[in-house]
């Protein structure tokens, strides 16, 4: 072909304007990233309205499993983005979906105005994602470089399409997974939350039952105590006694002429002694009274029994029964609760006390033995000389609410082996040689105490 | 007399009781001795003068009720005070009816106390009055011959001379002069005098029955 300087730098212009334009075209996808299909298409639309100098473009996304259709167009200015691009679509619905060669090359404006010169193109290998519409009242279109242009900004497009759709569904796949673990948390926190309320559930439970216990622990307490009234009113009386009487000779030996004050201070001295003994015994009785939380620290057994017995030996001599004991000083301290050690000596004390008392042989006695009965055991025992236990009852000695005197309540000694296995220990009865029964328990050691 | 004669045993197991009281009588000028139990009062060798116990209910080796009873008896009679913690009722009535002089409530004041041990002292002291008079009847009652018993038996028993005679199968001049010589020896002034030493020493007419 021959043609025209003029016309050869019109053709010049031409191609170095659509390569400018296949520049920017190419440079589309860049602004893509991450974006959706809508804004691919809303950009790709602009793009080509404007490098072409269209009258109207046309996209059509086929919707795909979970996202509808999408239907965009764009007109020249000054119809500009405004497009109905519903009534648009509507035009061009009749061959939406065919293959480009089965459109007319002219169709009506949706808009108005003279009939456009068509170019269809697929989006996707197979138009499988859509169609791009593009349309242009000049009867020349679409020239050779239009013709470029525009497969390959379709081609841009399906490949912006595809990766935002390859995106959108990991971005689905993710959020599934998301949601997922999400539900598995949540579940797991429910049950976490379920265990977490049946731990205190339990808790709560062990704790009322340790209230209940010690209730009932310090009520038996009481009730023991109550029935040493008198003993400890003996006790108490004894330190008054002297107080009183010394007080009274202090005063008459500082009334002699001339005073006798060596005297005088020896009496002062006595009211000191009997109101410190005075007051330890009470101490020692409070200390029984108490209500405390349990706490365990080193004890040492002998001492508590010896306290114990302070305040029994009046009890027991009430009841003409001599109160000895057999205490081995080197046994080592165990780890216990003080007050309810004590609680369990005199529970068994009395008990000792009362079946000795019942018999009318002679001699009476009670002997509280301490032993190390094993390298990390020590034992303590309580021999009476009472009726012994009586072998109808040796399965029932221990439950709750079983007594055989008429007072009781039948709690000291369910009370009492709950204490000590509470303390990791073992509280048993048998019968004594040639009579009387015998009580024992064993404590760990307090470097074997758990 | 001052009521302070005479001793004063105190028997407790407890140290600090057992010299308050001593020290609270001595300040009033009691003679006291302390013992720490019933047992060691019991072996103690006790000297012949007016004395009281003063005693706890309770003590380790016996009740003080129990040596109260094992006292009264072997004899060896002392007035007793007794000393409680805890007083009840039934406790107080058996050593009241036992003998004991009083019954005090620990803690007790001087002058109950007081009272109570001179008025033991005083009672013992009445008490070996009485016996030391019937030991001496009896050393001289010891001196009659058999004969001079019956006589004096009939004579306590309110029979003439003649009479006795009769009964003893002798003379009136016989029993004449046994009656004179059991008056020496008893040392009686009169009849009356005689009859009641035979009254306290129950020296009755029917035979067999002897002083201890």
């Amino acid at each position: 072909m021959h043609a025209q300087p003029e016309d050869v730098t019109a053709e010049v212009r031409r191609l170095q304007r659509c390569v400018n334009d296949l520049v920017s075209l190419v440079a589309l996808p860049a602004t893509w990233s991450g974006g959706g299909p809508s804004q691919i298409v809303h950009t790709l639309l602009g793009a080509l309205q404007r490098v072409l100098q269209l009258d109207l473009v046309y996209v059509r996304l086929r919707g795909s499993d979970g996202h509808p259709p999408i239907e965009m167009a764009r007109l020249a200015p000054p119809h500009g983005r405004t497009a109905k691009s519903r009534e648009i679509g509507e035009v061009f619905r009749p061959w939406l979906g065919a293959g480009p060669r089965e459109w007319p090359p002219l169709i009506r404006n949706p808009v108005g105005g003279p009939d456009l010169s068509i170019v269809p193109l697929g989006l996707g290998l197979q138009g499988e994602i859509g169609e791009i519409v593009a349309g242009s009242q000049r009867a020349d279109f679409p020239r050779q470089t239009e013709r470029l242009i525009l497969s390959v900004a379709a081609n841009q497009a399906s490949i912006g399409l595809q990766a935002a759709r390859l995106l959108s569904e990991q971005k689905h796949v993710a959020d599934e997974l998301d949601r997922r673990v999400a539900q598995r948390t949540a579940e797991l926190a429910a049950a976490n939350r379920e265990l977490r309320q049946e731990i205190a559930d339990r808790k709560r439970a062990e704790e009322d039952l340790r209230n209940a216990q010690a209730e009932l622990a310090h009520v038996n307490r009481v009730m023991t105590m109550g029935e040493l009234a008198a003993s400890i009113a003996h006790e108490v009386n004894q330190p008054l006694a002297s107080i009183v009487a010394s007080g009274d000779s202090c005063t008459a030996w500082l009334a002699n002429e001339p005073p006798n004050l060596e005297r005088a201070r020896a009496a002062a001295g006595r009211v000191i002694q009997a109101a410190t003994q005075a007051s330890e015994i009470v101490q020692r009785i409070r200390a029984l009274f108490r209500k405390t939380p349990a706490s365990t620290t080193p004890v040492n057994v002998n001492a508590v029994i010896e306290d114990t017995i302070s305040l029994l030996r009046h009890e027991a001599q009430r009841h003409g029964i001599s109160l000895l004991t057999e205490l081995d000083s080197a046994i080592p301290p165990v780890r216990a609760d003080r007050v309810q050690l004590q609680q369990v000596i005199l529970n068994l004390v009395m008990n000792a006390i009362e079946s000795s008392a019942a018999v009318d042989a002679e001699p009476k006695w009670l002997k509280i033995q301490s032993a190390r009965s094993s390298p990390d055991e020590v034992r303590v025992s309580v021999r009476d000389t009472g009726p012994g236990i009586d072998t109808a009852h040796a399965d029932r000695l221990f439950a709750p609410f079983f007594t055989t005197k008429p007072q009781g309540i039948g709690m000291g000694l369910p009370i009492s082996r709950t204490i000590i296995e509470a303390h990791g220990g073992r509280l048993w009865a048998e019968n004594g040689e040639p009579r009387g029964a015998v009580f024992h328990f064993a404590l760990p050691t307090e470097r074997n105490a758990k | 007399m001052s009521g302070t004669d005479g001793i004063v045993f105190v028997v407790d197991d407890d140290p600090l009781v057992r010299d308050s009281v001593a020290d609270l009588l001595g300040s009033a000028g009691f003679t006291v001795r302390c013992f720490a139990s019933a047992t060691d009062f019991l072996d103690s060798q006790r000297p012949d003068a007016a004395a009281c116990l003063i005693l706890d209910v309770q003590l380790p080796d016996r009740s003080g009720l129990d040596l109260q009873t094992e006292l009264v008896k072997s004899g060896m009679e002392i007035p007793i005070v007794f000393l409680t913690g805890h007083g009840d009722i039934p406790m107080s009535v058996r050593a009241m009816k036992a003998g004991a002089v009083e019954f005090l409530t620990k803690p007790f004041r001087r002058q109950p106390l007081f009272g109570a041990v001179r008025e033991a002292l005083l009672r013992d002291g009445e008490t070996r009055k009485q016996k030391s008079e019937t030991a001496d009847l009896r050393r001289r009652l010891a001196t009659l011959t058999p004969r001079e018993r019956q006589v004096m038996a009939l004579v306590v028993a309110g029979l003439l001379n003649k009479q006795i005679a009769g009964e003893l199968g002798t003379t009136d001049l016989t029993v004449k002069a046994h009656r004179g010589r059991v008056m020496r020896k008893m040392g009686a002034g009169s009849l009356a005098d005689l009859v009641r030493m035979g009254e306290k020493l129950e020296v009755f007419s029917n035979p067999g029955v002897r002083p201890k």
